[in-house]
């Protein structure tokens, strides 16, 4: 049950990871897109 | 031990089970079939822009994925080749997946407005709409015509692969819409042939089920007797080359031969012609598309020019 626990903890901490990793690439690419839209 | 103490003993879903809500296998035949309408379209268009516009049409064909993982999760409970996904299995609530499923449709639709233009926005809208609403929710599990009709959804990609860059449309992306039109049906009709014990479990109205396997057989050569002449229009409409020419004329010779062993199946529990036909119907969409990005990336001359 323990072992049971500690990997849920463990699926927990990766699904934040990969949030973050894909907020944080939108983010980019949201900046990289208005530069390319607004430049004349 | 109370419900809060239980949950925590449940296997929790991970990275990879919400990949595979979005259906990764689907997803790269939907990205290539996109990416060959983007290359085949004439114009220019910012390299940003046509990967936004990529990034989109895959997302959007995740989300369609996952809501269908969502609100298919009783019938893919019953069903040997579906009951291990993350909703059946119980590592990943209903609800979690179509809100998953609805918020990367959102965000994949509103992103190609944004950044894109309004047809390709518009058309995914469409693609997205249509797989969930009219294909999981209205047909599949009313009639055996579901996934013609249905495959309208997964035929879209190259035309908005096509908007991306024209933002308009024409005869051209609509002639390799049709293609894939034509394929989708043989393709899942040869997969409902040796599954259709699984389909009958779970209570869909599939071809082999409804109609009968020798009815099934035949509307399969129907339509790939159809599809193998439409599949060389492109070439003779002035659209691609003698190496698209070539391809759709090989694979679809390849096509028809692999499907006259499974008008005359005898092994009715195995279905191993079904089977091989079912493999070959990916390699010919695979061979099409490849073709047709192979020539516009080489800059071949599409056939009328060599004539």
């Amino acid at each position: 049950m323990l072992q049971q626990v500690e990997r849920n903890a463990r699926a927990r901490r990766m699904r934040n990871y990969a949030i973050a990793a894909v907020l944080g690439g939108l983010v980019v690419l949201f900046y990289v897109m208005t530069i390319v839209q607004v430049r004349p | 031990m109370s419900l809060v103490s239980l949950e925590l003993y449940r296997p929790a879903a991970t990275v990879g089970d919400f990949f595979a809500l979005l259906k990764p296998r689907v997803m790269s035949l939907v990205l290539f079939t996109a990416l060959a309408g983007l290359i085949a379209a004439p114009g220019h268009v910012h390299i940003l822009a046509a990967f936004c516009g990529l990034l989109c049409i895959a997302v959007g064909a995740g989300a369609s994925g996952a809501l269908n993982m969502g609100y298919e999760a009783d019938i893919d409970r019953l069903m040997t080749r579906t009951a291990a996904r993350p909703v059946p299995a119980g590592r990943i609530a209903r609800e979690d997946a179509l809100a998953f499923g609805w918020t990367l449709a959102v965000a994949s639709v509103s992103m190609m407005a944004l950044f894109v233009n309004h047809l390709a926005a518009a058309l995914l809208a469409f693609a997205i709409f249509f797989y969930v609403a009219v294909y999981t929710l209205l047909l599949k599990r009313r009639t055996p015509q579901n996934i013609v009709i249905g495959g309208l959804s997964g035929a879209l990609p190259p035309a908005i692969g096509w908007a991306v860059v024209t933002g308009s449309l024409s005869w051209q992306p609509l002639l390799l819409v049709a293609i894939i039109f034509l394929w989708t049906p043989p393709h899942f009709w040869a997969l409902s042939l040796f599954r259709a014990q699984d389909y009958a479990r779970a209570g869909l109205p599939m071809l082999p089920v409804v109609a009968g396997k020798r009815s099934t057989r035949l509307h399969i050569l129907a339509y790939v007797l159809v599809l193998v002449p439409l599949g060389l229009a492109p070439s003779a409409f002035g659209m691609a080359g003698p190496l698209y020419l070539t391809a759709a004329a090989g694979m679809g010779a390849l096509l028809l031969w692999k499907t006259e062993p499974v008008m005359h199946e005898h092994d009715e529990a195995r279905e191993p012609a079904a089977r091989r036909l079912f493999t070959i119907t990916i390699f010919y969409l695979f061979s099409l598309f490849a073709a047709l990005i192979a020539e516009r990336l080489g800059g071949i001359a599409p056939l009328h020019a060599w004539i």
